[in-house]
C-alpha cells in the first residue's frame, strides 16, 4: 500500500495546493515553501542509502484491477533518484533570485501569479522524475514519463526567453514522438510477455519478436536522451528555457533515459549485445557531433546544451558495452553530469543575471568579477571532462574500461571504436577549458568592468554542487558499491 | 429504485414546460436539479455494482411475444450513465448564459416558450438515453434510442445555427438509417432466438446463420458513431448546433453506441472473429481520415466534430479485438472521450460566446484573456490525447494494451491496426490538438479581441466540474473501472 517511498515521491506535488496559494500572496518567498518537500524527500532517500544494498525497499498498489504499480528503491533506483531529489532542492533555492528578476523582465511588475504557477510545475515536474525512476511497472513507467513532458512544457512556453512558445510545441512534439515509438514497444512486450512489470520484460529473451520491442522502446528513449538524429529539440529547449529549468533538463531528465534503458532492456539478454558495434557507433557519433557543435556555438547556454548531448553519448557508449563495469560508469555518469551540468548551468545563469548578456564574444575576465561564479564553472567543467578529484574522473573511468571489455582480446573494429571514443573525451576537455578561458579569463570589456558576484542565494547553491561532486569523486564507493551489483544482477 | 429514477427523469418534463412559460429562463435549474440528482444516485451505485446487479422487471404486454419492461443496473450502465448525465447536467448548467445569447440572436421567435420547449426538449433527449441504457430487453432499448433520436433531432431543428432545416434533415435520416438496420437486427434475433430479452442474446452464436444479425446490428451502430462513410451527418450536425445540444450529442454518440456494442455484440464473438479485423481497419481508417480532416479546419466547433469522429472510432477499435482488456479499454475511453468531447463542444461554445467568432484565424493570444478556458481546452484535449493525469491516458493505453494482444495472437491485419492506432494515429490527434492551442491561445492578440469579455460563471463552474472529474478519474481510475471489471470479467468468463 501506500507508504513512505510512495510518500517521498509525491510529496512534491501533495504540495502543490500549498504552494500555489501561498504562491499568490508570498510571491517569490514561496520557493521556501517548495523547498520543504524537496528536502524532506531528500532526506527520506538519503536515510536509505546505508543498508540499501541490503534490504531494497518496495512498496505495491492496485491501481486497476490487474494492474500493479509499485515503487523499487535499490542500489541502482536509489542513488539516481537521490540524484534527482539533490539537484530539484538545490536548483529550488538558486531559483528564487533568478526567476525574480526573469518574471519582472516579462510582466514589468510584480506577478505573484507567475511565482506560484511557476514553483507548482516545478513540483509536479520533480514528482514526475522521481516516478520515473522508481517504478516497477511500465504502464506507470510511461505514465511519469508522459506526465514529465508537460509541466516541463509548460516551464518552457511560459518562463522561457526567444520564441519560447514554438520552441515549447517543437520540445512537446518530439517528446511525443519519443512516448509513441516507446509505447509501441511497451505494448508488443505486454502481447507477448502477459505483464506489464518491468522486471518481467526479461521473459522477452529468445522471443522472436525481441528485436523489435527492444528497438521501438529505445528509439523511444533515446528521442529523450536526444541520441544523434534524434536530438533537433535539444539545443534550442535547453538554451530557451529558464535556466533552472535548463538545469534540471539537461542533467536531471534527460539522462533519465540511460537509466530506464539498463532498468528495462538490457536484462532481454542478446538483443543489445548482438548490435554491440552499431549501438557504439551511434554513441560515438553524438559524442563527438554535439563536442563539435559545442565549439561552433556563442550563446553560452546552446553551448551547454550540446554539451549535454555529448555527454549522453558517452552514457550511451557505456551501455551499450553491456558490462558490468562500463554500464555501471554510465550510471555513474548520470550523477556526475548531473552534479557538473547543473553546477554550470546556475554558473552562466548566474553571468547572465549579473551581465544581462549571454553572448560568448561579448564576455571575458569575470574571474576577477565573480570568483565563486568561475570556481563553479570550472568544477562543473572537471566534472563532466572526467578531471579527479571530481567524481566525473571515476565514472568516465569506469566507462571506459568497461567499453575495452569486450574487445580487448583481439584487434577487432570494436576495440578500434572504443579507442576513438576514449581520444574523443580531449575534445570534453578542449571545448570546456576553451570556454571557460572565453568566459572568464582574458581582458574585461568595458562595459563588465562594474559587475559584481551573484547574490548568496545564486552562489551557495553552486559551492553545494561541487562540494558533492569533489566529496563523491574522493570516495565513491557507498555509491558504486550498490550501483554495481545491481548492474551485475541485471546483465546476467 | 430504478423505475423511480426513470419516473423523475420523464415526469417532470410537462412541468417543466408549464413552468418554463412563466418563469423563461429560471427553468434550466429545474432540469439540472432533476439531471443532478440521479447523477448523484448513479455515483452512489458505482460501488453498489462492484458486486452486485440491480434487475427489477415490470410486465408490459402480456401476449403473444411477451416483453417485459426491466431495467438493468450492472457494471457497465451505472459507471457509462453516471458520467453520461454528469457531461448533461454540465451542459444544462452552461447553457443557461449560452442559450440566453441564442435566443439574441432574434432568428427564433417568441420570448419565454423558447426556454420552456428548449429545456423540456432536453430533459426528455437525457431521459430518454437513460432509459436506453438501462433497458432490458431490445424492443425497450430500440423505443428509447429512437426517442433520444427525435427528441435530439428536435433540438437541432429548433435551435440549430445556419441551414439548420436541411442539417437536422440529414441527421434524421442518416440517423434513421443506421435505427433501421438495428431494428432488421433486433428482429432477426427476435426470431432466431426467440426473445427480445438482451439476457437471451447470450447464445445466439450457436444458432446457424446468425452473422448476418451480427453484421447488421454492428453497421446500424456505426452509423451512430459516424464510421468512415456513414459519417455524412456528422460534421454538419455537430458544428450547427448550439454548443450545449452539440455537447450532449457528441456524448451519446460515443456513449450510446459504445454501450450498445458492449452489451449486444459480445454475444456474436464466435461468429464475429473472423471478420472483425476489418472492423477494426475500418475504425483505424476512420480515425485516420477524420484526424487528417480535423487538421485541415479554420472552423472550431467543426474541428472539433472531426476530433470527435476520429476519437469515437477507438472505441470501435477496442471492441472489435474481443479481448479483456480491448472491450474495458473502449468502455473506460467512451466514459473519457464523453466528458472530452462535451467539455471541448463547450469550450468552442465559450469562445464563440465571447469572441462571436469560430474561425480560428481570427483568434490567437487569448491566453491571457482566458486563461480558465485555456485550462479546460487543455483538460479536454489531454484526456482525448492519452497524456496523464487526464482519464484518457489510462483508457487508452489499456484499449491499446488489447488491441497490441489481439494483433500479437491473430495475424498482421490486426497488428498492423493496432501499431499504427497506437503511434501514427496518436501523432495525428496530437498535432491537431496542439495546433489549435497554438492558434487560439498564443501568438498575437487581434486588435477585435483586445477587449474580451469574461467568460461568465455558469460556464466557468461547468468547465470546472468537467476537467476535475476527468482528472480525479485519471488518477484514480478504480472509482470506477472496478465496476466494469466486473462486467468484463462475467463477459469473458
Amino acid at each position: 500500500m501506500i507508504g513512505s517511498l510512495w510518500l517521498a515521491t509525491l510529496a512534491p506535488v501533495l504540495f502543490i495546493p500549498v504552494v500555489y496559494l501561498l504562491g499568490r500572496r508570498m510571491g517569490k518567498l514561496v520557493s521556501w515553501v517548495t523547498l520543504i518537500p524537496l528536502l524532506g524527500s531528500t532526506l527520506y532517500f538519503a536515510s536509505l542509502l546505508g543498508g540499501i544494498s541490503e534490504s531494497p525497499v518496495s512498496e505495491y498498489f492496485y491501481w486497476l484491477p490487474g494492474i500493479r504499480f509499485g515503487l523499487y528503491a535499490d542500489g541502482l533506483s536509489l542513488p539516481i533518484v537521490l540524484t534527482v531529489a539533490v539537484l530539484s532542492a538545490i536548483i529550488v533555492v538558486y531559483s528564487q533570485p533568478y526567476m525574480e528578476h526573469s518574471i519582472h523582465e516579462q510582466y514589468h511588475h510584480e506577478n505573484n501569479r507567475a511565482h506560484a504557477t511557476y514553483y507548482s510545475l516545478y513540483l509536479a515536474y520533480v514528482t514526475s522524475m522521481m516516478g520515473v525512476v522508481l517504478s516497477t511497472n511500465v504502464f506507470e513507467f510511461y505514465l511519469f514519463f508522459e506526465l514529465m513532458i508537460i509541466p516541463s512544457w509548460a516551464l518552457i512556453n511560459v518562463y522561457g526567453s526567444g520564441e519560447r512558445e514554438k520552441i515549447g510545441l517543437m520540445y512537446l512534439l518530439w517528446s511525443i514522438v519519443g512516448a509513441v515509438a516507446f509505447v509501441t514497444g511497451a505494448l508488443s512486450a505486454y502481447a507477448n510477455t502477459g505483464s506489464f512489470e518491468i522486471a518481467d520484460l526479461a521473459r522477452l529473451t529468445g522471443s522472436p519478436w525481441a528485436t523489435f520491442i527492444v528497438a521501438s522502446m529505445l528509439v523511444g528513449l533515446c528521442v529523450k536522451m536526444a541520441l544523434f538524429g534524434l536530438h533537433i529539440w535539444l539545443p534550442f529547449a535547453h538554451a530557451e528555457a529558464p535556466t533552472p529549468i535548463s538545469a534540471l533538463l539537461s542533467p536531471a531528465m534527460i539522462g533519465l533515459a540511460a537509466y530506464a534503458i539498463v532498468r528495462m532492456l538490457l536484462p532481454v539478454q542478446g538483443v543489445m549485445e548482438a548490435s554491440f558495434a552499431l549501438t557504439l557507433i551511434w554513441g560515438l557519433v553524438t559524442m563527438i557531433y554535439g563536442g563539435m557543435m559545442v565549439m561552433a556555438q556563442n550563446d553560452i547556454k546552446r553551448l551547454l546544451a550540446y554539451s549535454s548531448m555529448s555527454q549522453m553519448g558517452y552514457l550511451f557508449v557505456g551501455i551499450a558495452s553491456a558490462t558490468t563495469l562500463g554500464v555501471s560508469g554510465s550510471m555513474m555518469h548520470y550523477i556526475s553530469h548531473g552534479l557538473g551540468k547543473a553546477a554550470l548551468f546556475l554558473s552562466v545563469g548566474a553571468v547572465m543575471h549579473q551581465t544581462g548578456n549571454r553572448d560568448i564574444r561579448r564576455l571575458g575576465g569575470l574571474a576577477a568579477r565573480m570568483p565563486i561564479t568561475a570556481l563553479a564553472f570550472l568544477i562543473g567543467a572537471m566534472n563532466i571532462s572526467g578531471i579527479p578529484p571530481t567524481m566525473g574522473f571515476v565514472s568516465k573511468l569506469m566507462i571506459f574500461m568497461g567499453t575495452f571489455g569486450p574487445g580487448v582480446h583481439e584487434i577487432s573494429a570494436e576495440l578500434v571504436l572504443a579507442l576513438v571514443a576514449i581520444l574523443s573525451t580531449a575534445l570534453t576537455i578542449g571545448y570546456m577549458m576553451w570556454t571557460m578561458r572565453r568566459i572568464f579569463y582574458g581582458p574585461i570589456p568595458a562595459h563588465l568592468e562594474d559587475v559584481k558576484e551573484a547574490s548568496p542565494l545564486m552562489t551557495i547553491p553552486m559551492v553545494l554542487l561541487c562540494a558533492l561532486s569533489i566529496l563523491i569523486g574522493l570516495y565513491p564507493r557507498p555509491i558504486i558499491d550498490p550501483i554495481m551489483e545491481v548492474v551485475a544482477a541485471l546483465l546476467v | 429504485m430504478l423505475f423511480l429514477m426513470i419516473l423523475v427523469a420523464f415526469l417532470p418534463a410537462p412541468l417543466v414546460y408549464l413552468m418554463g412559460k412563466s418563469v423563461g429562463k429560471k427553468v434550466s435549474w429545474v432540469v439540472f436539479a432533476v439531471l443532478l440528482g440521479i447523477t448523484v444516485v448513479l455515483g452512489w451505485l458505482i460501488p453498489v455494482v462492484e458486486h452486485e446487479v440491480l434487475l427489477e422487471e415490470y410486465g408490459w404486454v402480456a401476449s403473444p411475444v411477451r416483453p417485459t419492461f426491466g431495467l438493468l443496473a450492472d457494471g457497465l450502465s451505472v459507471p457509462m450513465l453516471f458520467t453520461f448525465l454528469f457531461v448533461f447536467a454540465g451542459a444544462t448548467l452552461f447553457s443557461m448564459p449560452y442559450m440566453e445569447r441564442r435566443f439574441s440572436l432574434g432568428d427564433i421567435e417568441g420570448g419565454n416558450d423558447q426556454y420552456a420547449r428548449f429545456y423540456t426538449l432536453f430533459l426528455l433527449y437525457g431521459a430518454s438515453v437513460a432509459g436506453s441504457m438501462l433497458a432490458t430487453n431490445l424492443i425497450e432499448f430500440f423505443l428509447f434510442f429512437e426517442m433520444a433520436l427525435v427528441f435530439s433531432w428536435l433540438l437541432v431543428f429548433l435551435y440549430g445555427y445556419g441551414d439548420r432545416r436541411r442539417n437536422s434533415m440529414v441527421y434524421f435520416i442518416w440517423t434513421h438509417i443506421g435505427g433501421g438496420a438495428l431494428l432488421v437486427g433486433i428482429l432477426g434475433a427476435y426470431w432466431t432466438v426467440g426473445s427480445f430479452e438482451i439476457a437471451d442474446l447470450a447464445h445466439i452464436a450457436s444458432y446457424p446463420n446468425v452473422t448476418w444479425i451480427g453484421v447488421v446490428i454492428t453497421l446500424g451502430i456505426l452509423v451512430k458513431i459516424g464510421a468512415l462513410g456513414f459519417h455524412g451527418w456528422m460534421p454538419g450536425t455537430y458544428s450547427e448546433s448550439p454548443a450545449p445540444v452539440s455537447a450532449v450529442l457528441g456524448a451519446t454518440s460515443v456513449m450510446l453506441s459504445t454501450y450498445a456494442m458492449a452489451r449486444l455484440l459480445p454475444p456474436f464473438q464466435p461468429v464475429l472473429q473472423g471478420i472483425s479485423g476489418w472492423f477494426m481497419l475500418w475504425a483505424l481508417a476512420t480515425i485516420l481520415y477524420a484526424g487528417v480532416m480535423a487538421l485541415a479546419q479554420r472552423d472550431t466547433k467543426r474541428l472539433v466534430a472531426y476530433l470527435s469522429m476520429s476519437q469515437m472510432n477507438y472505441c470501435v477499435l477496442g471492441i472489435f479485438t474481443y479481448v479483456p482488456y480491448g472491450v474495458l479499454g473502449a468502455v473506460s475511453y467512451s466514459i473519457s472521450h464523453g466528458l472530452a468531447i462535451g467539455l471541448l463542444f463547450l469550450v468552442s461554445g465559450a469562445l464563440l460566446y465571447v469572441t462571436g467568432t469560430r474561425d480560428m484565424t481570427k483568434m490567437g493570444g487569448l491566453s491571457e484573456k482566458l486563461p480558465i478556458t485555456l485550462l479546460a481546452t487543455m483538460a479536454g484535449f489531454l484526456t482525448i490525447g492519452g497524456v496523464p493525469p487526464a482519464v484518457g491516458f489510462k483508457s487508452k493505453f489499456i484499449l491499446l494494451s488489447g488491441a497490441f494482444v489481439r494483433g500479437f495472437s491473430t495475424g498482421w491485419l490486426e497488428l498492423s491496426v493496432a501499431i499504427l492506432a497506437g503511434s501514427l494515429a496518436t501523432l495525428v490527434t496530437l498535432g491537431y490538438e496542439f495546433r489549435t492551442v497554438w492558434r487560439v491561445y498564443y501568438g498575437k492578440l487581434p486588435d477585435a479581441l483586445k477587449e474580451v469579455a469574461r467568460v461568465p460563471g455558469p460556464m466557468i463552474v461547468t468547465f470546472v466540474a468537467l476537467g476535475a472529474l476527468s482528472i480525479i478519474f485519471g488518477v484514480w481510475p478504480a472509482l470506477f473501472t472496478n465496476a466494469l471489471d466486473a462486467f468484463i470479467e462475467h463477459l469473458f468468463h
